[in-house]
């Protein structure tokens, strides 16, 4: 896990977020998509986000790279990609930086795709945005994209049109136009979710080996804490908005250091580990800000204190942070929670 | 219970037309199911799983006559239902099924009180002055305080849904309920809350559960007994300990590591299972997976390999199944054996 990285920390930053805060507007109140999420993604990472629905994983993604809902307003904080500051830029400035830095790859690549299109036009059209005319090299560029992501036949299936390819191979092409112009950073938001197992598990593959060869970053946004173990090299948590645990992907899952990512983690039924019970989290998460530590009501461990003062993200250990007032006490009863067997 | 079987089916196949309509040729056909041979035990929880397409969910509406095989039987308790225009009501309430999506499968305009009582009503399964009690009874029983009645679908959250979903299949009082991917499009914390009400109901009602589901994690946490289908056949079917080292069949193997786990340190360097999913019209001749198989041979293009026991409780369908560890199999078997089950 992460040898490109862990030996390299001091790999400069590809992405740096802080302090952001998303509000949607429009509603009798303002809804809070994000709170002072802070975290930084390196040169040649693949970052994790996790969180539950609604916790606020793709609307942060999203304000990255300037696609959020026309409802959905950058409040404050400060998001730079390769050290330019994205917040405030026009139009303009976004071509700028999809064409230059960032690309992103979306769950569903039907809808990605352009459906009356074939897929090498597609191409084709990303690399004549880059100026290239030759219609001989934007051609043999094209099949050498298609290669890389493992796609068969590449000179035949690019005359295909993408109703005519599988899901698995929709979303190969729709990496392969993400990959053209060679971006330093790659937002991935749910990239596997609507493929089977298998298929999940081949472009999972695919986007590793990309990242390892390539030394792009990616920032992968999922549900599934089983797809962070499989390629990421650092994980944040979410929840309500707020980044509850950062860190090691290999620390953070065998020893959390926040109650919500432990909870998490057991209430996981896995394969060869039957119980008679799961343990699951109680209540759901709260709709309006709270006070304290918003998974105060739910957590095993809140004292008093967790409903009225909030912890912020402080480093707990090498290389993972907590946002948990007790997270130095709860070490050993987290990890116990969390071992296997 | 475990007395017999509560549910047979024998050589059960069907068939669907897809693709355009065009004058003179005649549409594809897509195998869905291809001579499905199953028993269900009474009390027990069975488990099939697969990948889209597989035929799994086919098989589900077949099993609680949603949708009628082209051939082949389908017994409840005996009694074959594949064949019948009207399934006899008693057969048709003792099967009932939960599905994917909790909020279609309510009445938007309906308050989830009345939802419940509608079946109590129609059904005459208590008499009317007791039909309020037996309402609130069984949003107890799934766990959702009674005052909640008053409630319409949108007002609650997704778990919730699921939950008076499954009050509404329970109202009937059914012996053996389908879910069809009735957890999955759950958060993750929320679906282990439905997991645990679906074996405590098997355990306190003594229902036989079959649960549908891509997610081996689930069915392997869940059931006593697992069907692996691949392309409308059944490939593999045994206890969960095919999802582990117990694996005979190639497919099972490589999807049961192809599932991520929480587990750091386990990245490989190659996918599990290479190559796509044939498609379901055309699939490849003798063993539909031979395409994506390692360890295929010239035979398992020419042969269908048919499903054979390979061991008490464990059946195979493959020329040249996995070498399982009698280790690995005893340490497997054991694991299976932890799960606490009254009924057993």
């Amino acid at each position: 896990m992460g040898k490109a990285v862990q030996n390299d920390t001091l790999a400069p930053p590809i992405l740096q977020v802080d302090g952001l805060n998303i509000e949607y507007q429009g509603g009798p109140h303002a809804a809070v998509a994000a709170r002072d999420v802070s975290f930084t993604i390196r040169r040649g990472e693949i970052f994790g986000l996790v969180g539950e629905t609604g916790s606020g994983k793709s609307t942060i993604l999203r304000s990255i790279i300037g696609l959020l809902h026309q409802k959905a307003k950058v409040v404050s904080g400060a998001i730079r990609v390769a050290g330019h500051e994205v917040t405030g830029l026009d139009q303009a400035g976004l071509s700028d930086l999809r064409r230059e830095h960032v690309a992103m790859i979306f769950q569903d690549p039907l809808r990605a795709l352009n459906p009356v299109m074939t897929i090498g036009a597609q191409l084709a059209e990303v690399m004549h945005a880059a100026g290239l005319r030759d219609r001989d090299a934007v051609q043999r560029l094209i099949v050498g994209a298609l290669e890389r992501v493992g796609v068969a036949d590449a000179a035949l299936r690019m005359r295909a049109y993408p109703h005519e390819l599988s899901g698995g191979l929709r979303q190969r092409v729709a990496i392969a136009a993400a990959m053209i112009r060679s971006p330093e950073l790659i937002l991935a938001d749910e990239p596997t979710t609507a493929l089977d197992v298998t298929i999940q598990d081949q472009i999972l593959t695919l986007l590793y080996d990309l990242c390892r060869d390539t030394g792009m970053s990616v920032l992968l946004v999922t549900h599934d804490l089983g797809v962070v173990a499989e390629i990421c090299d650092r994980v944040g948590v979410l929840y309500a908005g707020r980044l509850v645990e950062t860190g090691d992907v290999a620390r953070v899952l065998t020893a959390p250091s926040h109650p919500y990512t432990a909870a998490l983690l057991a209430s996981m039924p896995r394969i060869g580990e039957r119980q008679s019970r799961l343990r699951v989290i109680p209540g759901r998460p709260p709709e309006l800000s709270v006070p304290g530590c918003p998974f105060a009501p739910r957590c095993a461990y809140a004292l008093a204190e967790c409903g009225t003062i909030r912890p912020v993200l402080e480093p707990a250990g090498a290389d993972q942070a907590s946002a948990c007032w007790r997270r130095d006490q709860l070490r050993t009863c987290l990890a116990e929670e969390v071992s296997v067997g | 219970m475990g007395s017999g079987p509560i549910l047979q089916l024998s050589g059960v196949s069907k068939s669907f037309r897809v693709g355009p309509r065009t004058i003179g040729r005649p549409r594809a056909q897509l195998r869905a199911l291809d001579h499905i041979d199953l028993r269900v035990e009474a009390g027990k929880t069975l488990g099939i799983v697969g990948e889209s397409g597989c035929g799994k969910s086919t098989l589900a509406r077949i099993i609680v006559g949603l949708t009628r095989p082209d051939a082949g039987t389908v017994a409840y308790e005996g009694a074959d239902l594949s064949r019948a225009r009207r399934r006899p009501l008693a057969a048709a309430l003792g099967l009932q099924m939960v599905f994917q999506d909790p909020y279609s499968a309510l009445n938007p305009r309906m308050r989830i009180g009345d939802a419940i009582l509608e079946p109590l009503l129609v059904h005459q399964i208590v008499p009317r002055a007791e039909a309020p009690g037996e309402r609130d009874r069984l949003l107890d029983v799934v766990g959702l305080s009674p005052s909640l009645a008053s409630r319409y679908p949108h007002e609650l959250s997704g778990g919730q849904r699921q939950r008076v979903n499954i009050a509404r299949a329970l109202s009937v009082r059914p012996r053996l309920i389908v879910a069809d991917e009735a957890a999955s499009s759950l958060d993750v914390s929320v679906q282990g809350q439905i997991l645990n009400l679906f074996s405590d109901l098997r355990d306190q009602l003594g229902l036989t559960l079959i649960f549908v589901s891509h997610d081996l994690n689930v069915v392997d946490h869940l059931c006593d007994r697992v069907a692996v289908m691949y392309l409308g056949r059944i490939i593999e079917e045994g206890r969960p300990s095919i999802l582990r080292e117990g694996a005979l069949h190639h497919y099972t193997h490589g999807l049961a590591s192809a599932i991520p786990q929480p587990i750091p340190g386990r990245r490989r360097a190659q996918p599990a299972i290479s190559g796509e999913l044939p498609s379901p019209t055309n699939p490849p001749s003798g063993c539909h997976f031979r395409t994506r198989c390692p360890a295929r041979q010239p035979l398992c293009a020419e042969a269908s390999p048919p499903l054979n026991p390979a061991a008490p409780d464990h059946r195979v369908a493959c020329h040249f199944p996995r070498v399982s560890t009698p280790e690995a199999v005893g340490r497997n078997h054991a694991a299976d054996d932890l799960t606490v089950s009254p009924s057993s």
